[in-house]
């Protein structure tokens, strides 16, 4: 067994390598080849996290030389990967966030991108000039304040979590699914009709110049090599790691802990759970406003980034995306959200964008096959606009076919003393 | 006379037309086996649900150790000390035997959230108790060589001992089986009878059983209630109800005669 | 604005309330219908019932505009191909999503997942449908005859249309209740309803009486998808939504499970929404404008799940243990 996991410890170090070499000196544009091949160089990180195939030194070489060197290497030649990775990681901490509340403790939550709102307004609001449209001066906070503004974000966000849950968490499932699903439409209807009385969203504008945090680190670092807005990409993308590392160490210390059981208990049956002294509201409220918190955390993030935020951000495709992402990968397992995260975000970024660009270059070419002209396709046609049948398509097929998802969540994250067993050292996982 | 560890007076419920239980009162002592028997219908599981807080009662209250725990929530309950087990297995199947054992420590484990999120010197010192108490509990029924399986993969017989083990996790004073031996040959309802008296023996509390095994009934229990049609027929010690006509009426029905062999094969009979 | 003139826009106010509330109403008894006899919500349902709308907006098109056949009669054809349609839909979102995973005794949140899949594929494979024939926005065709006008009081009139919409929609309900109470398949629907156990040792074929069941609510849901498009004047494949989380609001006020209650709690809420929608823009000033008359009915689902979760008409049901 050890020597058959070093082999294969040693067959993805040398994938990686190779694909390294590859990615850096052959396919280094942004075609469909070199994205080919840049997807492929970001498989080794998921054959690098499988504890099964991979030994530790192995693990922490790959996803160490990859996200640290490797990534920020080329994405200062190009930002373009950076940006998709940096999307990834953004929708990966929110796949894990949703994958506490649905994978973990069986709630399905269906607007939770209404949390990702609330923390996203809360930092365009106070990190922009649109604060004092509400509190009369003192608008935009210092961009540094940004920090401070994230932990208000997580704690309004869990707010939000705890006060939508609490009517809604002591009846049955389904109900808290429409619930949520409603709470998502109205969390729209607010962001888009707030701007009066008092204008605290500005409506269907949206909050524009929303500050940035640590422009002076990217402006001292500039030279002419690399260009302040690298700088400040590389700067997101240390962030949205940062955040992402964050999110994998409380999902996996939750996971491990009796809360963590304990949502498992009441996923698999809300009854006997109670019956052994879980309490089932105060559990599923923990549930709640933890993946709630990690959308409010995101949330600040995005509006910073894009440093404009309006309502259309957060309409229910982007919900059913991220509950496509942790069904996709597998309900209640860390690495199948995140693998999930990565496949949708990709699929969505890279692959759709590229289908509907040669659609549209077909269009523009005017060609005629068999008296069609195919300037007559219509645009909506383009395969980017047809998220929501391949997010169904998603969502039914692993359901009905593979139902634990990609990845599928392992039990044992409590091991029993192996001398008890009377085992070997391979029963661990 | 000191106060009984479970004291039940009164207790009623109503599902729609349909009276299931009825003015039961009953009450069990310090380190005592009582079984609940009577035929199907008779209300027996529902009278578990009461006193666990499943179902809350119309009427009458309910005493553990002398605190009122009528109108808690069941988690509260367990919290004080009343563990069970149920009729048709409700194991979390998709966790490891082990892991049935230890989420049932639930209550008894201080370190919560943050503890787990900090990792706190608590956290892992309550995390290797209750994973040593987890695995003495799985050696107490017998399942410890299969801690890291999932309890779903578990044959029948041993499911019912699991079950029994994660009851037992919660620190109870007192334990309510729910026909542990359902389902059962007689070699396993032996292993059954046997690991019943040893809970008695070994941890000290007391067991109320709800069983259609007469034999297992007979010869484990201290003291036996009968219920029909939601109310108490009788109690009183296995000889006192073995030999009760109306135990034996409620059981074959009219026309058998009262004695200990037909009573004996009541329980097979009823099954 | 005085008081007066509040009053005056009252019938009128009513008698639109009351049409919303039974679109609303035919909508929620399918919602209740399948809760009651499965137990889960229906998340394809509010699709069921957009596929009903847009194809009686496509018959009304292509088949008649320009006919000289009685505008009742284009209606009656139009429920006719959208309650075939929608029927015919619910039943196959019953086949691919519940079917299989209540054998397969799938964990609960499978069903809804499948569900709201369905859902999601409807509304995109709709919209390329649709947009193969060009915009998939799709206007009702007017029909002159539907904006006759007949006198309601002194001042108010009242159209051709919503007496129509009246008419069908209480048809509907009524011929619905009387099939659920008064015969031998709603006894059966009642029995699977009650205990599904039980009623499948008593000789109901329980499956297919769960399959009539969704049949039923996507007739339903087609029809009052023809009602929505005749008043409301547009459809897109997004039309669902909204009515749907409504109609499900309804389906709760009125106690899920419970179809009187369903009929109930879809007339209560269509005539507070409308209430709403009339007189929060009056009274505020503008400042609380129509949209948030969406906001307004979940507000309503939220205070019913706090106080009442079993509704109006509700019974509360105790899981056996």
């Amino acid at each position: 067994m050890a020597t058959a996991k070093k082999d294969r410890s040693l067959l993805v170090v040398s994938y990686t390598a190779i694909m390294v070499l590859l990615k850096m000196t052959v396919f280094t544009g942004t075609g469909l080849f070199d994205t080919f091949a840049f997807i492929l160089l970001f498989l080794s990180l998921f054959f690098a996290t499988d504890h099964s195939i991979v030994q530790p030194w192995a693990r922490r070489l790959v996803v160490g030389g990859v996200l640290f060197v490797v990534m920020p290497v080329i994405g200062i030649g190009n930002t373009f990967y950076l940006d998709v990775v940096t999307q990834v990681a953004i929708y990966a901490v929110l796949a894990l966030g949703l994958n506490i509340v649905v994978g973990f403790a069986g709630l399905l939550d269906l607007g939770f991108v209404a949390f990702f709102a609330v923390g996203a307004y809360f930092w365009a609001i106070v990190g922009s000039t649109q604060g004092n449209e509400i509190f009369g001066g003192g608008f935009p906070l210092p961009a540094d304040m940004f920090f401070l503004a994230t932990i208000v974000s997580i704690g309004l966000a869990a707010l939000a979590g705890v006060l939508l849950g609490l009517p809604v968490l002591r009846l049955r499932g389904d109900y808290l699914a429409m619930v949520t699903l409603g709470f998502g439409e109205v969390i729209r209807v607010l962001a888009n009709n707030l701007d009066k009385p008092v204008n605290i969203t500005n409506g269907p504008q949206g909050i524009t110049s929303i500050g940035q945090p640590l422009t002076e680190v990217a402006a001292a670092l500039a030279s002419p090599a690399v260009a302040e807005f690298k700088w400040q990409a590389l700067i997101y993308y240390g962030l949205v790691l940062l955040a992402l590392g964050g999110a994998l160490v409380v999902n996996k210390r939750l996971d491990a802990s009796k809360i963590g059981r304990a949502w498992i208990a009441i996923r698999e049956d809300e009854i006997a759970a109670q019956a052994m002294g879980i309490p089932l509201v105060h559990t599923k409220l923990i549930a709640f406003a933890t993946g709630a918190s990690f959308a409010g955390a995101m949330g600040a993030l995005y509006a910073a980034k894009q440093t404009f935020v309006s309502p259309e951000s957060f309409d229910f495709n982007q919900s059913i995306g991220i509950l496509a992402m942790i069904v996709f990968g597998g309900l209640g397992s860390i690495r199948g959200a995140i693998t999930g995260a990565a496949l949708v975000t990709i699929l969505n970024l890279q692959v759709l964008k590229a289908l509907s660009t040669g659609l549209n270059n077909l269009r523009s070419s005017g060609y005629e096959i068999l008296g069609f002209n195919f300037a007559d396709i219509p645009s909506q046609f383009e395969p980017s606009k047809y998220e929501r049948l391949i997010f169904g398509v998603i969502l039914v097929a692993m359901m009905l076919y593979r139902p634990r998802g990609l990845v599928p969540a392992e039990r044992g994250t409590l091991v029993a003393d192996e001398a008890e067993l009377g085992t070997g050292k391979e029963n661990a996982r | 006379m000191t106060t009984p560890l479970l004291k039940v007076t009164g207790l009623r419920k109503r599902f729609g037309g349909l009276v299931a239980v009825d003015n039961v009162s009953f009450s069990v002592g310090e380190r005592a086996i009582v079984s609940v028997i009577g035929p199907n219908g008779a209300g027996k599981t529902t009278f578990f649900n009461l006193i666990t807080g499943i179902y809350e009662p119309d009427e009458g209250e309910v005493l553990l150790s002398g605190r009122s725990i009528t109108g808690l929530r069941p988690d509260q309950i367990a919290g004080r000390g009343l563990a069970r087990t149920f009729q048709n297995i409700r194991l979390f199947a998709g966790m490891t035997v082990l892991e049935n054992v230890v989420v049932a420590r639930h209550a008894r484990l201080k370190s919560g959230y943050w503890g787990a999120l900090l990792q706190t010197a608590r956290y892992h010192d309550e995390m290797r108790q209750s994973i040593a108490r987890g695995m003495e509990l799985l050696r107490f029924v017998g399942l410890s060589a299969k801690a890291n399986e999932l309890a779903g993969n578990l044959p029948y017989g041993e499911q019912r001992r699991l079950e029994i083990a994660r009851a037992l996790a919660t620190e109870p004073v007192l334990l309510l089986l729910d026909e542990p031996s359902a389902g059962m040959n007689p070699q396993e309802t032996e292993v059954a009878k046997r690991l019943i008296q040893s809970i008695r023996q070994d941890f000290g509390i007391s067991v109320v059983l709800i069983e259609h095994d007469m034999r297992l009934v007979m010869s484990v229990s201290d003291s036996i209630t009968v219920l029909d049609y939601g109310r108490k027929l009788t109690e009183g010690s296995p000889q006192h109800v073995r030999q009760h006509p109306d135990v034996v009426a409620a059981y074959l029905g009219k026309g058998v005669a009262a004695g200990t062999a037909a009573t004996t094969t009541a329980g097979s009979a009823l099954r | 604005m005085t008081y007066s003139d509040i009053l005056m826009l009252l019938p009128v106010t009513l008698a639109d309330g009351l049409v919303l509330g039974l679109v609303y109403a035919t909508i929620a008894l399918g919602y209740s219908m399948v809760y009651g006899v499965l137990g889960l919500i229906n998340f394809a349902h509010s699709e069921i019932f957009m596929v009903g709308a847009i194809v009686s907006v496509e018959v009304m098109t292509y088949a008649f505009v320009g006919s000289d056949l009685h505008p009742i009669i284009q209606i009656a054809v139009a429920m006719v191909c959208a309650a075939t349609v929608s029927g015919t839909l619910a039943v196959a979102a019953e086949r691919i999503a519940y079917r299989p995973l209540r054998i397969r005794k799938a964990p609960f949140l499978a069903p809804l997942i499948t569900a709201i899949g369905i859902s999601l594929f409807l509304q995109d494979a709709v919209r390329f449908i649709e947009s193969l024939f060009g915009q998939f926005i799709r206007p009702f065709p007017s029909i002159p005859f539907f904006d006759q006008q007949i006198p309601l009081t002194a001042n108010d009139t009242i159209s051709y249309k919503s007496v129509t919409i009246l008419v069908i929609a209480g048809t509907m309900l009524l011929t619905l209740n009387y099939l659920v109470q008064h015969t031998k398949l709603g006894k059966a629907i009642r029995a699977v309803a009650l205990d599904r156990k039980a009623a499948s040792l008593m000789g109901v074929n329980v499956d297919r009486i769960i399959m009539i069941t969704f049949l039923i609510g996507g007739i339903l849901a087609g029809v009052a998808g023809v009602l929505y498009a005749l008043q409301f004047g547009r459809v897109d494949p997004f039309t669902g939504f909204i009515p749907g989380l409504k109609a499900f609001t309804a389906a709760v006020l009125g106690g899920i499970g419970s179809i009187p209650g369903a009929m109930l709690g879809g007339v209560i809420l269509g005539i507070l929404e409308v209430l709403i929608g009339t007189y929060a823009p009056i009274f505020t000033n503008n400042v609380i404008g129509t949209e948030y008359k969406d906001i307004f009915a979940f507000g309503i689902l939220i205070i019913i799940l706090i106080f009442k979760p079993t509704g109006l008409l509700g019974r509360s049901t105790t899981e056996k243990v």
